[in-house]
């Protein structure tokens, strides 16, 4: 199943990744070659089984509506390559 | 058929319109982790590793959530999925860490359904195609004038529950779109699964919009308007698009199916960016939840605790109280009012004297902002007392409402209100002796009146209020004067 540079390309788009016309035929390739190895899985015999994706036995998992304590802010902040020990800082997007 | 005049008709085209609202639910704690649901905490103080988006976190679904959907579902005539699944809906954007909304897609919980609106005069019916759940994202500021070149994220919203409300293009003007969003609105608040408060973001609104030439079946290309956070700016935003879509079709051009953001200070709709617009959402079934099973019995259970909605309410009320369909519209129009009207009127068994007082004095002091009948500070049994004592023609109408003022704008106790002191003189005897003394003080006039100046019974009865400062009975007095007068004729 082939895949073309210009599909490549829009993915890359929607990530927000920045390739180079080599990555994207580097890409291409690869990305052929494991949904190759995937489409495998079309010619195993699922006649009569439901379609699904998920146990279907397990009941509902549900929690109560019950507040936990959260993170401390400094901790929620902690991990953030930008903040100002209030906010995230994002790069603007609008504006 | 035969042809009446379309009055949605502008300029040779009809408006098609669809609406998607989001309603925040008011539960305790978000849709997929146990943080704090609440509006206005200091920024990021209500996160977690799930609501963060951090690797390894897992969802739980949290029931109330679900609870709440299915009850806005079946409060407008919608179905119940037994079994739903959610899906994962993905994009960027910094206010969502996850790199994806947690959403519903091939199979929402909720599907069809009906909001009546009335339009010119009559019922029409407007198809709602579908209603799921999903996660909010956070909060992105972008402070103005502050030359910041970052926008400030707060994630305390990240992964509040929300149900989405997909209507069917069904509305043909701005102002069907503005009555199906003030039903819609209604209905979140009588069922209680959401507070309706649009400028809080609690309600969100985007529209589909195109037009096409009167009489054509095929609907024209769309655009989708976003950013409206008012429900008079959905009804700007919508004028303005449906002015520029005609314009740019009469100029020969044609619509390009695209995103528009409402600038509510320039009134305009601006396109986005297309690289913004890059959005193809790729949705696939969210991995880390189990499909959701309802129950026929936890339908029914749910089923059993839905309220009174407004429709039925209205209609109760004209036949339960005798009074008119407009004032029962008026008295329904949010829970809180039509449960204080319906305690009033319970309270002094009589329906069309309760709606006299709860859409007189009370709607004008709530207008005023000095009540508000989901917090009333006036409990309603006080102000039946007032109206009680006034139906029992203890005390004048006008007492009343001063006394209703001074329970209501000056925060009195009821103890305080002087009853007995404003007791209406209605005992013919005490009246007849001051009758006798007005008359006698203010000969010349009863002189007069007798020569055919009739209309200075007004001025007895005015000097008469005076003496009793308003609290002679006005019918009694009326006819005990005209007696007085009369028998000085011989
Ligand atoms: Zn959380």
């Amino acid at each position: 199943m082939a895949i073309s540079t210009k599909e490549i390309e829009k993915v890359a788009l929607l990530a927000r990744l920045e390739l180079d016309p080599k990555e994207v035929e580097s890409l291409a390739s690869d990305m052929s070659n494991i949904l190759d190895y995937v489409e495998t899985l079309t010619k195993v015999d699922t006649e009569g089984l439901e379609d699904d994706n998920a146990s279907e036995n397990s009941s509902n998992v549900l929690r109560e509506d019950k507040p936990h304590e959260s993170l401390s802010r400094e901790e929620a902040l902690r991990n953030s390559p930008r903040h100002n020990k209030e906010f995230f800082l994002a790069p603007k997007v609008i504006g | 058929m035969s042809q009446t005049e379309n009055k949605n008709i502008i300029d040779g085209f009809e408006p098609v319109i669809g609406l998607e609202v989001h309603a925040q639910l008011v539960t305790k704690t978000k849709i997929f982790c146990a943080c704090e649901n609440k509006y206005g905490a200091e920024p990021n103080t209500l996160t977690c590793p799930v609501c963060l988006g951090l690797p390894g976190a897992l969802p739980v679904l949290n029931m109330q959530a679900v609870e709440y959907a299915i009850k806005m579902i079946l409060a407008i005539g919608g179905e119940v999925r037994q079994r739903s699944i959610f899906a994962r809906k993905n994009y960027f954007y910094p206010d969502l860490p996850k790199g994806y909304q947690i959403s519903q897609f091939d199979l929402p919980i909720g599907e069809g359904g009906v909001i009546t609106i009335s339009a010119d005069g009559s019922e029409k019916q407007l198809g709602v195609t579908r209603i799921h759940l999903e996660d909010d994202a956070g909060k992105s500021l972008h402070p103005e004038g502050s030359g910041d070149t970052y926008s400030r994220i707060d994630l305390n919203r990240c992964g509040a529950p929300l149900i989405e409300i997909v209507s069917e293009p069904d509305m043909r003007s701005p102002q069907e779109a503005y009555a199906y969003l003030s039903k819609i609105k209604q209905i979140l608040q009588y069922v209680g699964v959401c507070t309706g408060d649009m400028e809080k973001g609690h309600l969100r609104c985007d529209a589909n919009i195109s037009v096409r030439p009167e009489g054509q079946e095929k609907f024209g290309t769309k655009t989708e308007l976003k950013n409206m956070n008012s429900f008079k700016g959905v009804e700007r935003a919508l004028n303005f698009e449906i002015a520029r879509q005609i314009q740019t079709i009469k100029d020969g051009g044609s619509i390009s199916q695209q995103t528009l953001l409402w600038n509510e200070k320039k009134q305009v709709a601006e396109a986005m960016r297309s690289k913004e617009e890059a959005n193809d959402y790729r949705y696939f079934p969210e991995p880390d939840l189990t499909p959701l099973h309802v129950s026929e019995s936890w339908l029914e259970e749910i089923r059993e605790s839905l309220p009174e909605l407004p429709d039925a309410r209205s209609a109760r009320f004209v036949k339960e109280y005798g009074i008119p369909e407009y004032d029962a519209g008026v008295l329904t129009d949010t829970h809180t009012l039509a449960d204080y009207f319906e305690a009033v009127a319970k309270k002094i068994n009589d329906g069309k004297l309760a709606s006299n007082w709860v859409m007189g004095e009370l709607s004008r002091y709530a207008n005023e902002g000095a009540f508000d009948f989901a917090e009333p500070h006036v409990a309603p049994e006080d102000i039946s007392r007032v109206i009680s004592e006034v139906k029992a023609l203890k005390i004048s109408a006008s007492f009343g409402k001063q006394a209703v003022k001074e329970l209501v704008v000056e925060k009195k106790p009821l103890s305080e209100i002087d009853f007995g002191g404003n007791q209406m003189i209605s005992d013919t005897g005490e009246l007849e002796a001051l009758i006798e003394n007005v008359l006698s003080s203010n000969e010349e006039n009863v002189v007069r009146y007798l020569a055919g100046a009739e209309k200075l019974i007004g001025f007895f009865v005015g000097q008469l209020m005076k003496e009793t400062k308003g609290k002679a009975d006005p019918a009694l007095v009326n006819k005990l004067l005209k007696e007085k007068l009369e028998s000085r004729r011989s």
